[in-house]
């Protein structure tokens, strides 16, 4: 089960249309990316605290879609493709991202999220040292500086699933939760 | 040896404003840094200063006043800090001055780490702007 969420009805309420801020699900180019970095600072413009955690958080969430992805779209210029949410509930907001994976993938992704959520804040800190300062490991490419800036801004666990859809591939949401 | 000086841009992607000044010694980044070709883009900054302390060898202060970097540019700037170190090491009055906006202890936690990440000195100014 995602973590943050004490049952999947409570993740299901975040889908629905009255607490959703922000959706997209489609190609991920940079221009989208940067497209919807504007729309979430213009409807978090109210509020500095919150814009500016959100945007630098899915800044990182959103080009690791842009990276990883393996989804493609098979129309126009091939790009990659994935799923975007800001929603909310009385306290938090959250950011959410989806993209399909290779299944083999899988138990690193887990890993690594087990890891970072793990620990503490200093912990975090020496950990993204290590992995920004080490040769790149052909596998994560470095992603998990992106898990990891979220989870130190966001100050909460990241939340991690991983649905598998057949042995070649599964489909991988985050969560990310930041208090209002 | 001449000035560089990048006219800071938000679009597809975004560019830092820098600003280094060869005859002052005053160097600035300011604004947003998420590039297309993060390497070669501080490249040009690592080598500025290379060919600053090769051939001016005088006081160098350098202000970042970066508000948002993606994890490509975290990289790349550990490079700069660690360039700075170099000539400092060489003897050369180096400061280095990390500017954040109040109440982000967000990016203020980042420049930490990257002077952590370069085993560099920093001072840590708040302010506005």
């Amino acid at each position: 089960m995602l973590q943050n969420f004490s049952s999947l009805s409570e993740y299901m309420q975040l889908m629905l249309p009255e607490n959703i801020v922000l959706s997209y699900k489609g190609p991920i180019t940079t221009s989208l990316i940067s497209g919807l970095n504007q729309e979430i600072q213009t409807k978090f413009k109210d509020n500095p605290r919150i814009n500016r955690k959100l945007t630098s958080i899915y800044m990182e969430l959103a080009q690791n879609i842009f990276y990883y992805s393996v989804e493609i779209n098979q129309f126009g210029e091939g790009d990659k493709v994935g799923m975007i949410v800001v929603s909310q509930d009385i306290d938090n907001y959250y950011l959410i991202t989806g993209n399909l994976i290779e299944t083999k993938q899988g138990d690193f992704l887990k890993q690594q999220a087990e890891k970072i959520n793990s620990l503490d804040v200093e912990g975090l800190r020496k950990y993204r040292l290590e992995i920004v300062e080490s040769p790149i490991n052909p596998q994560s490419k470095g992603a998990g500086v992106g898990l990891i800036k979220a989870c130190l801004v966001s100050e909460n666990a990241v939340g991690v699933d991983i649905q598998m859809i057949d042995e070649h591939l599964s489909f991988y949401t985050i969560i990310i939760k930041i208090k209002k | 040896m001449e000035n560089l000086y990048i006219e800071g841009a938000k679009g597809e992607f975004y560019t830092p404003l820098v600003n280094l000044n060869v005859s002052t010694g005053i160097c600035e980044m300011s604004g947003e840094s998420y590039l297309e070709y993060t390497g070669e883009f501080y490249a040009q900054i690592t080598q500025w200063i290379r060919n600053y302390a090769q051939e001016i060898k005088k006081q160098l202060i350098f202000n970042f006043k970066l508000t948002y970097f993606n994890t490509s540019s975290f990289k790349a700037l550990l490079g700069v800090l660690k360039v700075l170190k170099e000539y400092r090491a060489q003897g050369a009055d180096v400061s280095i001055n990390w500017f954040y906006p109040p109440d982000d202890e967000d990016i203020l936690r980042e420049a930490q780490d990257l002077a952590e990440g370069a085993a560099v000195e920093m001072n840590y100014i708040e302010q506005s702007f």
